[in-house]
């Protein structure tokens, strides 16, 4: 199917869905499961694991149906739910923790006194050589970062809020990057 | 506000992936970055230009980028399940969801 049918399809299905329409659901299903898989099996050639993740972003996209963010974009919604899907697994298979690395609680237990004081000390240290590496950078250039890692905007949100066309932001971006690769070199 | 926690940031990942390259020139940079699958996936006008760039692009960053658009628009040459996987999984999750379809 075309790229322009599938968006018109899915815009369809979406409404009914939407409407209630509970066999919508199914064919969105029908729509997107090859399309998801064939997607997760660049990244994965575990396939009961990808079927187990399709699974789970379906039934996200089912309790989510009131959410419009959601909704108005859902093809690039379920590929992107996917790979967070994932990428959280691989994480978890990776480095043991059962919780995503997102989540992870870096707090230590209160009377672990010498563990804590560590690990005041090595975040102190990281803090201090983390604000001389952004004091390289331009107040743009702060700026870009910040509302891109910190405050989790797109990047369209940041053209608008920085004034500036898409592919100015992401040249800020890159040279942003660039430029603190150098300093902690 | 620090590069610190930046790092440890929810996008941890993709910053990790950005301080080395932002330039995609893999097909996994492509099909792991949201604002791209976003572009191929909603067609999203206001970022067209900076990835119709990539058309112009030296020929092996060009065939990433093309492929990694092949694969989110189903394309190239596919994996998919058979048609007994796709109802059974039809199945456990309409199951899931408690829903019965005629």
């Amino acid at each position: 199917m075309a790229t322009n049918q599938l968006k018109e399809r899915t815009r369809t299905l979406v409404a009914a869905f939407c409407a209630g329409d509970d066999r919508a659901f199914s064919q969105l299903y029908d729509l997107y499961v090859n399309i998801l898989f064939n997607y997760g099996m660049k990244l994965t050639a575990d396939r009961e694991l990808l079927k187990d993740s399709i699974h789970d972003v379906f039934m996200k996209v089912y309790n989510k149906r009131a959410d419009k963010n959601v909704i108005n974009n859902l093809g690039s919604y379920l590929i992107i739910a996917l790979k967070n899907r994932l990428l959280d697994d691989f994480r978890r298979r990776t480095f043991g923790a059962e919780e995503p690395a997102e989540s992870y609680d870096y707090r230590q237990s209160a009377d672990d006194v010498e563990r804590d004081y560590l690990t005041q000390e090595h975040e102190r240290l990281l803090t201090e050589e983390v604000s001389r590496l952004m004091n390289n950078l331009t107040r743009r250039q702060r700026q870009a970062i910040t509302l891109y890692y910190l405050e989790e905007r797109k990047y369209e949100e940041i053209c608008q809020i920085m004034q500036m066309n898409y592919h100015s932001v992401r040249n800020l971006m890159h040279r942003s990057m660039l430029k603190l690769r150098e300093a902690a070199m | 506000m620090t590069f610190y926690n930046v790092l440890r940031h929810k996008r941890k990942h993709e910053a990790l992936i950005l301080s080395k390259t932002t330039i995609h020139t893999r097909v996994e940079d492509f099909l792991c970055d949201d604002d791209f699958i976003r572009y191929v996936m909603d067609a999203a006008p206001d970022s067209h230009s900076y990835w119709a760039a990539y058309l112009t692009a030296a020929a092996p960053i060009r065939k990433a980028y093309l492929k990694a658009y092949d694969i989110l628009t189903h394309l190239d040459d596919c994996d998919m399940l058979t048609a007994e996987e796709v109802a059974r999984l039809r199945q456990r999750i309409m199951h899931t969801v408690k829903i019965s379809i005629n």
